[in-house]
């Protein structure tokens, strides 16, 4: 298990460097730099005035030289500056990161825990009227993307109280009943598609297992179904949730990427856009670097634990 | 009896309202689409940066909302006789929000920073013509010309004079703006709001009136639009027309109009065939029904205008002395034949995909076009790809929003003079050269007129640019806010008079 963790975690460190070089190179092969995009079309500058803008961004540099730059101030702890402002560029993702955290790690959390007893009841009442209505919304929550629902939820809410605070952003320190009613509109945009998609897989595993020679035999040898449910059933449909729920994380980040856009929400989505938009190359390196870190190390998670929840799984 | 009417009328307008006293304070909140990179307003040309530090800097000069010159910094000038000297009395007793003191080193320190290659400015080119600048003691300044330049004024109106020991002792301008406007620079927090006070100190008795102004980023159109509605935000500055329509009748919402100096506009690249040959270019004018466009992707916010913009009083031409402007797709195909292309031509149009109103237009022109024998397929660009193909003028026809000058130099010499720093189009033409020289260094506003005159006529149908449509301008506010005027270049320049009645 110990060698195991090791190895995984050496792998981790040639994934982000491969991530480093793609990143760079990516964001530069995209046309029109920071320069150029800056200054927008139709606008009267010499080339020579031009050239003077980038050396002074330090954009004129060969790329290999540029990059070696970079990723010597990455293994310092170093992010770089802000191509524009030159405000530190680490400074910038740790306003920003709490936020956007909040705000999966709340959905993620919603999303899960109501997933569980939604796709039991689901699997139970199967085929009933109730379960038909249950299933329709589920599939309706499946399909309608984070943002939209974000829209519908803020004409909602001003059509039905208008002066409910739905727009903007108020730090958790300054006012916390703020703070929590302006997300959540956000945390049930971007809960809802989770809790659908993870519930109706649940209960979909769960039928699988019901109908399992094992559980035939717990149920003939007089267990409780409440115990058959959830010691020999739930335990076992735990596992491929685990894996999607893996995945999904990654997913709800971008979707609060979507979401931060159409609530004025001060995330790292906005951020990342922000950069792409401005060809702000460190930046853009640097927030995409430590969202494919955090990705990678919630795969890892999940695959540790796969261990815990099926002992037949090893690791050598 | 006489006093009576005086009476009579002063109670006539007291009941109308109009007289009703500008209330102090409060904190105007707008929501505006996007994030300014930078606040430096010698190197930002954005329209997101302008919005914020229009507020905080100011010119020698300014533009009003009727587009005339009036006096900012400098209290009044004079201009010698052969329009070779400009003295301006500087205004006294302004400070910046720092606390310098204001006077004619600061001048002499912006207009060295603009022109310092190193800094990098974009409005350098502007005072190209500018020989020599001089203080004359602490009140005044000269500049000498090479030779007469009659949009200098205007041009001055877009130096923001920033503090010369706050730039010399490394002052960051692009975080930190520090200015002599109505209102100073407090607080930015990234993609969340910037926040301008009122400035205790301004010159103008009494002004501003709000507290504060607070910048409030709003990336998505639908969020802004119930923001407003809802009173979460009073100010909109500057929105689509569609969103303009969709707010026209929202209750607790009022909109601020004018007319605006920008246009949306094909574009032509005259080095590439067929465009190189005028009447293909004359053609395509003719395939083009504007007045359609105005109703279709302005929804009949707009008007359909030549090289300059309506809102150029006593400038621009009316489009009835464009003969091209006449819809008439069996005189655009007669044309096309003429220039030997009697199957009609193939062409791509580049298209600004970051404005919706562009992207409108574009599809609507291809519909249009079509029947004259201009089959055009629409590529829509993200805004990077878009400005470099435009620097490299790499297209055969782009559509694009483009803003205007308040003097018709300014626009008209970049975009259409031989190597002209926007003449994208390469576009080359003695005659246009020769009228836009001659409208530069002319002193009478007579002459000068005369020239733009002829030069309209000759750019509206054979120029490199179909120019299309100039919208209306519009602002969407509560109904509380009060004093606020919609200027045509987009400026906020009266946030400074605007107050929130309670």
């Amino acid at each position: 298990m110990f060698a195991y963790t090791v190895r995984r975690l050496l792998d981790l460190v040639l994934v982000m460097f491969g991530v480093s070089v793609l990143v760079f190179l990516m964001i530069r092969l995209i046309p029109g730099d920071a320069v150029q995009i800056m200054l927008g079309a139709n606008t009267e500058i010499t080339p020579d005035r031009l050239e003077a803008l980038r050396e002074k961004l330090g954009l004129n540099k060969s790329l290999p030289l540029q990059y070696w730059d970079w990723l010597a101030g990455v293994a310092r702890g170093d992010l770089g500056q802000s191509v524009w402002t030159g405000a530190p560029i680490r400074g910038e993702i740790l306003a920003r990161l709490p936020l956007t955290l909040e705000l999966t790690a709340l959905s993620l959390v919603l999303g899960v825990l109501l997933s569980i007893p939604v796709g039991i009841l689901t699997a139970y009442w199967r085929n009933s009227t109730g379960e038909y209505v249950v299933r329709l919304v589920a599939i309706a929550g499946v399909t309608v993307p984070s943002f939209w629902l974000g829209t519908l939820f803020i004409y909602l809410s001003f059509k039905l109280w208008p002066g409910f605070p739905a727009i903007g952003y108020v730090p958790l320190a300054e006012d916390p009943t703020g703070h929590f009613s302006r997300l959540l509109f956000p945390i049930l945009s971007l809960s809802l598609p989770l809790l659908a998609g993870l519930s109706r897989l649940l209960r979909s595993t769960l039928l699988d297992i019901l109908n399992q020679d094992y559980i035939r035999t717990a149920r003939a040898k007089g267990l409780a179904e409440r115990v058959v449910m959830y010691k020999h059933a739930l335990r076992n449909a735990l596992i491929p949730l685990v894996t999607v729920i893996g995945i999904q994380a990654g997913y709800l980040f971008g979707g609060a990427i979507v979401v931060e856009q159409v609530f004025a929400l001060p995330g790292m989505g906005r951020l990342i856009v922000g950069a792409i938009n401005e060809r702000n190359y460190p930046l853009v390196q640097g927030t995409i670097l430590l969202v494919t870190a955090g990705f990678v190390f919630i795969n890892l998670l999940v695959d540790l634990a796969y261990a815990y929840l099926d002992p037949r799984v090893e690791y050598a | 009896m006489r006093q009576m009417g005086w009476l009579f009328l002063a109670v006539l307008i007291g009941s109308l309202g109009w007289a009703q006293n500008p209330a102090r304070g409060g904190t105007l909140q707008i929501a505006v689409d996007s994030s300014p990179a930078g606040l430096d307003p010698h190197v930002a040309t954005a329209f997101a940066t302008f919005v914020v530090i229009g507020n905080i800097y100011e010119g020698l000069t300014e533009i009003d909302e009727g587009l005339r010159v009036r006096p900012a910094l400098a209290e009044s000038w004079k201009v010698s006789p052969d329009g070779l000297t400009y003295t301006f009395k500087l205004r006294s007793g302004v400070t910046f929000h720092n606390g310098q003191a204001f006077d004619s080193k600061d001048v002499l320190a912006t207009f060295n920073r603009v022109r310092d290659p190193k800094t990098g400015s974009p409005i350098a080119s502007r005072f190209n013509l500018v020989k020599e600048v001089k203080a004359n003691g602490p009140q005044e300044v000269t500049f000498e010309l090479s030779q007469p330049f009659s949009p200098f004024l205007s041009e001055l109106a877009g130096l923001s004079i920033v503090p010369a020991e706050y730039v010399a002792a490394g002052g960051d301008l692009q975080r930190r703006a520090v200015g002599t406007g109505p209102f100073q620079f407090k607080e930015w927090v990234p993609d969340t709001y910037i926040l301008l006070e009122r400035n205790p100190k301004y010159y103008r008795q009494g002004r501003p009136y709000l507290d504060a102004l607070k910048f409030n980023i709003v990336p998505d159109a639908a969020t802004r639009q119930v923001g407003v509605s809802s009173g979460t935000y009073h100010f909109l500055p500057n929105i689509d027309p569609s969103l303009a329509v969709t707010l026209k009748n929202a209750p607790g919402v009022k909109l601020y109009e004018s007319q605006d100096l920008s246009y949306s506009l094909l574009g032509v690249n005259v080095t590439r065939k067929p465009f190189d040959n005028p009447k293909v270019r004359e053609a395509l004018n003719y395939a083009i029904d504007r007045k359609a466009l105005v109703q279709a992707v302005y929804f009949g916010n707009g008007v359909p205008g030549g090289p300059l913009s309506p809102a150029l009083k006593g400038w621009a031409s009316p489009v009835s002395a464009f003969p091209c402007y006449n819809t008439n797709p069996q005189k655009a195909r007669e044309l096309l034949r003429q220039a030997g292309y009697p199957n009609g031509v193939d062409f791509t149009i580049l298209t600004l995909g970051s404005v919706k109103t562009v992207v409108d237009a574009a599809q609507v022109l291809q519909a249009q076009l079509a029947p004259a024998g201009f089959r055009a397929k629409i590529e829509i660009l993200e805004l990077g790809k878009f400005v470099q193909e435009w620097r490299n003028s790499n297209f055969d026809v782009f559509a694009s929003l483009n803003g205007g000058s308040a003097d018709p130099d300014g626009y008209l010499f970049r975009t259409f003079s031989t190597g002209g720093s926007t003449n994208v189009f390469k576009y080359s033409d003695p005659k246009v050269d020769q009228l836009l020289n001659q409208g530069r260094t002319a002193t009478s506003a007579d002459t000068r007129r005369k020239i733009y005159a002829e030069l309209q006529v000759k750019l509206a149908c054979q120029g490199p640019i179909s120019h299309l449509v100039y919208g209306t301008l519009f602002s969407a506010a509560r109904d509380n806010v009060q004093g606020f005027k919609s200027v045509p270049t987009r400026s906020l320049l009266y946030l400074r008079d605007t107050w929130l009645a309670r």
